[in-house]
Order: structure tokens, then C-alpha cells, then sequence
């Protein structure tokens, strides 16, 4: 018996891989955010719900277009970001990923 | 407009999409070779432009990928065997509930071969730049689709008096309950098209993960975001449905040209519904080299909302003079039209080339790129600089 487990333990050590157990394995998440004052909510309140790519990837954008974004995240997908978060979530992401609004 | 592997990022290739912030990681997910990563969780990859020129049909594994919510793509134990069941019921007389197994003994196996394009495939090519996913315009594919008629099993579960609608629900799942489920709908008139299919394989394999498996709605012609993947719940409605992912996502300015002043919001929206006419030259990435006074011979891909093309034309003076392609087999009218020109280029330098192609109703492409908020419908005339050397 201990040898019929020892031939069922080195089978199973040493069968090729036939990539079953990968094939339903995602590569794991790599994109990071860029230190700054707000990154903190950034993690808490986004990205409970999406990869920080869902952020990065996007054009450098104006505050006012960020605020729009997050405001589509609070009413229309239910991201439970307090209204007290809301300013320094949309300073953060137009410092880091953003640009400055065009002058007058 | 191509796109080239232009370096590494942290050991990994990586892929230049041909507007600001848009290097993408080249990443292998299962069943799939490397493609542009635009996001992992949940997953989005584009195909690489270079693909499209190996044929006609998109081979699986360099598909794109896109999903909507962070539940995806399911599990396994989901997916497999008996676990997977799909469910017809509603406003029928005789509601279904099946394995895929017994979907496809009972009802007749067909197949089409059709385009699926993503609804925002080139949003990142906006000017202004809109939010949202930034693909290059490699967010479309065509595949052999087999399956069964949707409209076969709809008849079979007798539809009552009053059907007007059917929605159709994956097992994609949102990450929290208040995020809406993705939910699609379609008109009862085109849910008995005999075109849209259940489909079970995809250029004669089943469904990779990504792409749906083990069951997929097929609506040809139609934009990818009614093509729910891993299909388990079809209801058929009597009354006008109403759900986020068919207002306010996923609609377009109430215009024949689906645009706007740029910048400006639409004063009337509807539902996003066929593809536009467009074509992409597959053979010379941006920045590539031809010879002076050889013959080339450029090749491209066509494709509209299932009228069929009938005439690409290419120019590579920037539209003053116009040449005719030569199409090749006709896929059926949803399917790539491959189309190819022989090319003599002249002097040295640099040349930007054109393909622009007109479907079997006399639609074209603009020379100028139509806008609207949300980077839907891109078919502007797409441009490939070359350097002749």
C-alpha cells in the first residue's frame, strides 16, 4: 500500500503539464499607482472594483474630467466613495495622471 | 496608425498604440499568445494590427478579450459540464432550461462567419481624447461561428402574444451587488433574425474562456456588446426593458453619422446598434520601408454591418488620385473582405497610404473623423505612413 501511494505521489510530481491547471489561471495584476497624497483612497474606494490600469490608461485628463469619472463611478456603479473623499481622490489623479486645466 | 512592439516594461514586450499614454504591455493569457494588455482586472486585450494580415479569420488565440465587470471572466466550476445551463423564459409558453450538450442535439447546428468589433474599438485614436477603454483599433475579429439559431429556440419555447423584447445575461457578475449585472436586449425582430446565433465553437474549437465559453450569443453585424458571453439566462420580455448597460451605456448621438460637434453632448441618444463601414491596410505597419520602383503589393481587410463590400480603393497621395483593390472571396456579407492592391511607389520618401472602402448600400468612410462622447463608431479613413527608401 505505502508503495502504491508512493507511485500515485511520484506520478502526479512528475506528470508533464499539460497546462490544465493554467488554463484557467489569469496572469496576475502588475500596474501600480504612482505615489502622491490621495494614493490611499485611490486603493480603498477604485480599486475594490477595477485594476489601477482602468486608470492609467486613460489620457492625461482635466480635474473636471476626472470628477466627472468619479462621479459616474458613485451614481452609476455604486463605489461607495464619500463625499469628503471626492476632492482630494480628484486632486490625486489629476496630479499624477491628469494635466492642468487649459488657461483662460 | 499601426503600432509597433516598441521595447520592454519591467522584462515584458511591449506595444506603442499610436496616441499619448498608450504603451500597453504585451501579455500571454490562457489559450491566447502575447496581446496588448489594456487592463487585467477585468480583463481587456487587444489584437496586435499584424494579426489581421495572417487571413481572414482571426485565429482564437490572438481574439481580443473584453469584459465589463471584475466577477470575470467565471470559474471553471461555472463553466464545465452539466454545471453549465442556459434558460429560456419570460413571457413563453414552454420556458427551457439546458445543458449545451442538449442544446445542440436538439436544435440544427449552424454556422456564420462574422465580424464582432468592440463598440469603442479605436477610442483612443479620439481627438479630443475621450474616457474610457484606450484601444487602438484592434478590438475586432472574425471568426467562423457555430451554433444554433436563436430564433429556432425561441419558436420552440412559443413566445406569447405580447413578446416585444429578449435579454440575455452572462455569468460575467459584477464585483458588488449595487455595480448593474451587464444585461443586453434585443428587439424581438432582431432576436428572430435566423442570422444571430447561440454559439457553442469558434473557427471549429470551442469557445476559449475569454471568449465566452461554453456559450455565446452571435449577432452579426452588430457591435461585440450584444455578443453576451457565457450566455446562461435568456428572458423574453413583454414590456420595454430598462437596465444601465442599455441606457445610459452603450448609446450613441440619434444621428445618421452617430456624431457631434466635438466637445459637445448629443441631444438625443439610441441603443448602439450595427457596425459602420470600414477597412485597415494589414500589410505595412506605420513607419515601415518599401522600395522605390518595386512593386508592392499592399493587402487589407474590409468589413461594414452586413450589407457586404463592395469596392475598397487606395491611394497613397493622400486621396488626390485613387486606385481600385481587387477583393478577394466573398465570406458572406458579415465576414473580413480581404482586399489587396499592387502599388508601384515612385520617388523617395515618405508616403501615407490610404484604404477606403464602400459597402453594397454605397456607405463609405469619411476623410475626417466623426465625433461623439462616449469614442463609439470610429470609421474615419485610416492612414499608414511608409517611408519609400
Amino acid at each position: 500500500m505505502r508503495r502504491f501511494v508512493l507511485w500515485v505521489w511520484l506520478i502526479l510530481m512528475t506528470a508533464p503539464d499539460v497546462g490544465a491547471a493554467d488554463e484557467w489561471k489569469l496572469p496576475p495584476e502588475k500596474t501600480t499607482l504612482r505615489p502622491g497624497p490621495g494614493r490611499e483612497v485611490v486603493l480603498g474606494q477604485c480599486l475594490p472594483c477595477h485594476s489601477a490600469d482602468y486608470v492609467t490608461s486613460q489620457p492625461p485628463m482635466v480635474r473636471a474630467a476626472w470628477l466627472a469619472s468619479i462621479e459616474k463611478m458613485r451614481s452609476k456603479y455604486a463605489a461607495p466613495i464619500p463625499t469628503n473623499s471626492v476632492a482630494l481622490l480628484a486632486d490625486y489623479l489629476t496630479a499624477q495622471y491628469g494635466k492642468p486645466d487649459p488657461g483662460p | 496608425m499601426g503600432g509597433l512592439i516598441s521595447g520592454r516594461i519591467q522584462g515584458k514586450e511591449t506595444y506603442d498604440l499610436p496616441f499619448e499614454n498608450g504603451v500597453r504591455e504585451l501579455v500571454q493569457y490562457p489559450q491566447k499568445r502575447p496581446l496588448i494588455r489594456l487592463t487585467s482586472r477585468p480583463p481587456q486585450l487587444e489584437t496586435p494590427m499584424a494579426v489581421f494580415n495572417e487571413g481572414v479569420l482571426t485565429p482564437n488565440d490572438a481574439f481580443f478579450v473584453r469584459y465589463h465587470l471584475a466577477g470575470s471572466p467565471p470559474s471553471k466550476a461555472m463553466l464545465e459540464g452539466d454545471a453549465f445551463r442556459v434558460s429560456l423564459a419570460g413571457a413563453v409558453g414552454k420556458p427551457l432550461e439546458m445543458t449545451v450538450a442538449e442544446l445542440v442535439r436538439r436544435f440544427e447546428v449552424v454556422e456564420v462567419t462574422a465580424v464582432n468589433q468592440c463598440s469603442g474599438n479605436g477610442r483612443g485614436l479620439f481627438l479630443p481624447r475621450v474616457s474610457g477603454g484606450q484601444m487602438g483599433n484592434g478590438a475586432m475579429g472574425c471568426a467562423r461561428w457555430k451554433g444554433v439559431r436563436l430564433a429556432d429556440v425561441l419558436k420552440s419555447a412559443e413566445l406569447s402574444a405580447g413578446a416585444r423584447q429578449v435579454s440575455f445575461d452572462g455569468l460575467d457578475r459584477p464585483p458588488t451587488p449595487g455595480v448593474p449585472d451587464f444585461v443586453k436586449v434585443l428587439e424581438m425582430d432582431q432576436a428572430l433574425d435566423p442570422d444571430v446565433l447561440l454559439a457553442v465553437e469558434m473557427n471549429g474549437e470551442p469557445l476559449p474562456w475569454l471568449n465566452g465559453f461554453p456559450l455565446r450569443l452571435v449577432v452579426p453585424g452588430h457591435y461585440g456588446t450584444y455578443w453576451i458571453k457565457h450566455l446562461h439566462r435568456i428572458t423574453v420580455l413583454d414590456s420595454e426593458y430598462k437596465g444601465y448597460w442599455m441606457d445610459p451605456a452603450y448609446r450613441i448621438p440619434d444621428d445618421p453619422c452617430a456624431h457631434v460637434a466635438p466637445g459637445t453632448k448629443p441631444r438625443r441618444t439610441i441603443p448602439i446598434g450595427r457596425f459602420n463601414v470600414r477597412s485597415f491596410i494589414t500589410s505595412h505597419p506605420e513607419g515601415g520601408v518599401v522600395r522605390a520602383g518595386e512593386m508592392v503589393r499592399v493587402r487589407g481587410i474590409a468589413f461594414d454591418g452586413g450589407a457586404g463590400i463592395r469596392e475598397v480603393t487606395f491611394s497613397a497621395d493622400g486621396g488626390r488620385n485613387w486606385q481600385g483593390a481587387e477583393l478577394g472571396r466573398d465570406p458572406g456579407r458579415f465576414g473580413f473582405r480581404e482586399w489587396t492592391v499592387d502599388w508601384q511607389p515612385g520617388g523617395k520618401g515618405e508616403r501615407v497610404l490610404w484604404a477606403k472602402a464602400t459597402n453594397r448600400l454605397g456607405e463609405s468612410q469619411p476623410l475626417e473623423p466623426l465625433w461623439n462622447p462616449a469614442g463609439y463608431m470610429r470609421n474615419v479613413v485610416e492612414s499608414v505612413k511608409v517611408r519609400v527608401a
